[in-house]
């Protein structure tokens, strides 16, 4: 065997490391990569437990061929983050397939390098970091054993690769905290689809059973910086729906920009972090005012609207207003509020116009309806009935049972059958406060629908007929919620330490996700400021990267070279305690003595020392002051003289 | 290739702007570079000792002994010396140890053959780099032509010398004069006799093989002079070279490097 040829157990260790590295791609990639890694890894260990070469080069390249040809099939493409994790497998797959030198195995481990790199770019968790990284430090012991022409042990190499891994951390820490970032990609990246996400629509049939999800995923986390609005004002705005077919209400098709409005009232300033979500719209306190996302518009339904969908968790700072002064409402707008589908929900249109004629005015209609929901029997569930095509007509005669979108329909059919403009409004409302970490998660289960109407005079207002249905009918929010799951209600109770560590976890998870994942040029800048220099640009972050890189390269250096220096400390102190024990018998050294004189002066002194005593002497000062440089293993051994020394 | 990979891998982070996939981007050229200044250091503050000057035969292999020695406290692992095609290998250089390392060079003619630097190199830790030096010192092996022949040796110069003949060995005879030839040979034990005290010695003379060539005359003497007898002294004489008789390992390499090196230009 040549001794750059690869064996059984070199080959073995680096397919365990190359499966390591492959386990988080397992979920993304079609069934058949990891079929056909596992056949050539299985293939390569049993020809070389047999001592026989690789299969001969013909096949392997027929073997590739296929399987590149699969791969084209499947994906259409090699680019792209998923095609290009799947070539990368099956690379390393033919690569330990056809490995019979060391070198090969040098490329292997690049490969495995590369797919971690690959899985974080889909998943960017702590958890799967620290998982990888503990993968390639395998991977590098495994090559460091497989290169070594002596075999060191598991632990010790591992020890060494842990070693290294430390010492490369501080200059690891400098180039992230310092490489300037861009603000955008490089070049054009094919659009990956990101996994379905749970949250709100922009179409709302409340005749379906159950369109909001009761899941207990995060929707948006909120930091209040100025001023925390009360329970009644935390209403997080989503889209606005407002047409309506007589059973599904969807957001106008044509959103047009929001005209200038004068807000009124306290402000409340916030910091937002959208998780992704497929629409385009971005959830604020309702009348929000103003935005640090240029792309973003307001609709004149007041929804804050960016270009493309959230894909990606958005951070916004925000203020909104609680309340908006009285506009006008331009006729389109008045029309498009107004507007119902022709003879569908009569008996709804009926009942709309009784009550308004018995009212009087526009206000005590809207009482006397919220009064409606309250006096009679309705119940508030989240597996109400289904309902047919007159869906308002149905649930507000029949079954009476519904979810807070069956109440915001039907509360907007009413007043629009009354001759009120409205419209249904649906986002999130309430939240959990998160003492730990100062901010308010709110959950796909926090979503919700209201209603606003138009009032002459007073503009548009929020109605919640949700919240008119008389709390003993509410009973079952309580019941369905726990059935749905048990987390939910651990999450609102204050006292449950499961709740705690809930939260805690997500304070991490919270800041883990500002502070690392979203470090960016603002976030370089403010690290630039608190190194007190002033107008942080990208050239004085480049200037203070390369200071950086040279620090902790010239530690790094000195570092490694430093372990080469034999420990003078050591060696003075063995001296010090010698000349210790000499004293307590009556022979100090004085302050001018060399290791010599002393020596001599022992001898002289007590001559039954005196081998002991200028034997010890001589080592010290051959030691100390050898041209040699002092070897380590006699210090060591000098050291253990002095301290077996015992004198009388 | 690694570091067109590490490359890689930061300008895909850096264009999926994913911090995190940057980070291990960053922690990985780190590591990388942390191998290199390994690299180095396992090579840093070795210290070589060598014989500079071997004597060997022609066709064979001059072998050079290297003591590679580690003063420092950190172990030092699969340092090699590369020397004229030839290759040493430490596996493992303890921490304030020493350890010996034989390179064998080949070597083809009669002659000196001096080789002007040799090289110290390492890829440890983990083949990704190779750090190494050049160590200028003339290495020198002197190339005894290859001891051939059949002429018999001459005949001892004065009669009333030692040797008289074998006789069988018993236990208890003197080891000292065990005749190792006859048993390397094939044959009995067998003990030397010997009729006086050594005092007059041997010449391995030039002028004993007329009729031969240069090398043949070259390689008849060095025949003899392997098989002779280190006990005993032993001169030799060339033309214009004569080296005093005498029966230690210098003066059997001092006739080696006459052989090696008559009517040979020196480099």
């Amino acid at each position: 065997m040549k001794p750059d040829s690869v064996g059984f157990e070199q080959i073995k260790w680096i397919s365990i490391a190359l499966l390591f590295a492959l386990l988080p791609h397992v979920t993304d990639l079609p069934g058949w990569v990891p079929l056909i890694v596992g056949g050539t890894l299985g293939t390569r260990l049993y020809l070389s437990a047999r001592g026989l070469p690789p299969p001969p080069g013909v096949v392997r390249t027929l073997l590739a061929v296929f399987a590149m040809g699969l791969l084209f099939i499947t994906y259409g493409t090699f680019n792209g983050l998923r095609a290009g994790s799947a070539l990368l497998c099956l690379v390393a797959g033919f690569k330990v397939l056809e490995s019979r030198q060391q070198r090969d195995l040098a490329i292997i481990s690049l490969i495995i390098f590369f797919l971690s790199l690959a899985a974080l770019l889909a998943n960017e968790s702590f958890w799967l970091l620290a998982y990888l990284i503990a993968v390639c430090g395998f991977t590098c012991a495994t090559l460091l054993r497989s290169t070594s022409s002596f075999s060191p042990r598991w632990p010790k190499t591992l020890r060494y690769v842990r070693r290294v891994f430390l010492q490369a951390l501080p200059l690891a820490l400098c180039l992230w905290l310092l490489f300037p970032r861009f603000a955008g990609p490089l070049w054009q990246m094919t659009a990956e689809d990101r996994h379905a996400v749970t949250g709100l629509n922009d179409k709302m049939s409340p005749g379906d059973i159950s369109e909001l999800a009761q899941s207990d995923e995060v929707a948006f986390r909120v930091h209040f910086i100025a001023g925390t609005p009360d329970a009644a004002q935390r209403y997080w705005r989503g889209p606005v729906l407002s047409e309506f077919d007589g059973r599904t209400w969807s957001v106008s098709t044509l959103p047009h920009k929001a005209l200038a409005f004068l807000p009124r009232g306290t402000s409340y300033q916030y910091r937002i972090t959208v998780e992704p979500h497929p629409h385009n719209w971005v959830y604020t306190l309702d009348w929000p005012a103003r935005w640090d996302l240029p792309q973003a518009f307001l609709t004149d339904d007041y929804v804050l609207i960016q270009a493309e969908s959230v894909s990606n968790p958005l951070n916004v700072l925000a203020t909104s207003y609680p309340s908006v002064p009285p506009t006008s409402l331009v006729s389109d707008m008045r029309q498009r509020n107004l507007q119902l589908p022709p003879n569908q929900n009569p008996r709804t249109a009926l009942l709309a116009q009784r009550l308004r004629k018995s009212a009087g005015n526009d206000l005590s209609y809207v009482r006397a309806v919220l009064a409606q929901f309250n006096r009679e029997e309705f119940f508030y569930t989240l597996n109400p009935p289904k309902l047919s095509r007159n869906s308002v007509d149905e649930f507000l005669f029949v079954t009476k049972r519904g979810f807070c979108g069956h109440y915001a329909s039907a509360f907007a059919v009413l007043m629009r059958a009354a001759g009120i403009p409205a419209r249904v409004v649906t986002g999130y409302q309430g939240g959990v406060y998160n003492r730990f970490a100062d901010y308010w998660i709110v959950k796909q289960s926090d979503a919700h629908a209201w209603d606003e109407i138009w009032l002459a005079g007073s503009g548009w207002q929020r109605i919640d007929p949700t919240s008119a249905i008389a709390p003993e009918r509410i009973e079952h929010v309580l019941a369905d919620r726990l059935t749905e799951s048990s987390f939910v209600s651990r999450w609102n109770n204050p006292l449950s330490w499961l709740a705690d560590t809930r939260l805690r976890f997500d304070a991490l998870k919270q800041f883990w996700r500002n502070q690392i994942l979203n470090f960016n040029q603002q976030s370089q800048n403010k690290l630039l400021e608190f190194l007190l220099i002033r107008e942080p640009d990208t050239q004085k972050l480049v200037w203070l990267l390369t200071a950086g890189l040279a620090l902790s390269l010239g530690w790094l250096t000195w570092a490694i070279g430093s372990e080469l220096q034999v420990r003078r400390a050591p060696l003075i102190r063995a001296y010090q305690q010698l000349c210790t024990k000499f004293a307590v018998i009556g022979i100090a050294r004085w302050p001018h003595e060399g290791a010599e004189d002393y020596a001599r002066r022992i001898a002289d002194l007590r001559p039954d020392l005196a081998v002991q005593a200028t034997a010890l002497c001589r080592d010290y000062n051959r030691l100390r002051y050898g041209a040699q440089g002092s070897n380590h293993t006699s210090v060591t051994r000098f050291i253990k003289t002095v301290q077996a020394l015992k004198i009388r | 290739m690694l570091a067109i990979i590490l490359v890689a891998m930061i300008a895909a982070s850096l264009n999926y702007n994913n911090n995190l996939a940057l980070a291990f981007a960053f922690l990985m050229s780190s590591v990388a570079l942390v191998a290199m200044h390994h690299c180095h250091r396992n090579l840093l503050g070795i210290n070589v000792t060598l014989n500079p000057e071997v004597e060997t035969f022609a066709e064979t292999v001059a072998q050079f002994d290297f003591v590679l020695a580690n003063p420092s406290p950190v172990d030092r692992h699969d340092i090699e010396i590369h020397c004229a095609s030839s290759t040493g290998l430490v596996p493992v250089l303890n921490a304030g140890a020493q350890q010996p390392v034989a390179v064998d060079v080949p070597v083809a003619q009669r002659g000196v053959r001096i080789i002007n630097d040799f090289q110290l190199q390492t890829r440890y830790p983990f083949g990704w780099f190779r750090a190494w030096t050049y160590i200028h010192t003339p290495l020198t092996a002197y190339v005894a032509p290859q001891p051939l022949g059949s002429r018999e040796p001459p005949p001892i110069a004065s009669g009333d010398d030692d040797f008289a003949g074998l006789r069988p060995y018993q236990p208890g005879m003197p080891i000292k004069h065990m005749a190792w030839k006859v048993l390397a040979r094939g044959g009995e034990a067998a003990i030397r006799r010997y009729t006086g005290e050594t005092q007059n010695s041997e010449w391995l003379e030039w002028d004993a093989l007329p009729g031969l060539s240069v090398e043949a005359r070259l390689s008849q003497l060095c025949r003899w002079l392997v098989a002779h007898d280190s006990n005993r002294a032993y001169g030799l004489r060339l033309p214009h070279i004569e080296i005093a008789p005498a029966a230690n390992r210098q003066h059997y390499r001092n006739c080696l490097r006459a052989l090696a090196t008559f009517n040979v230009e020196i480099p």
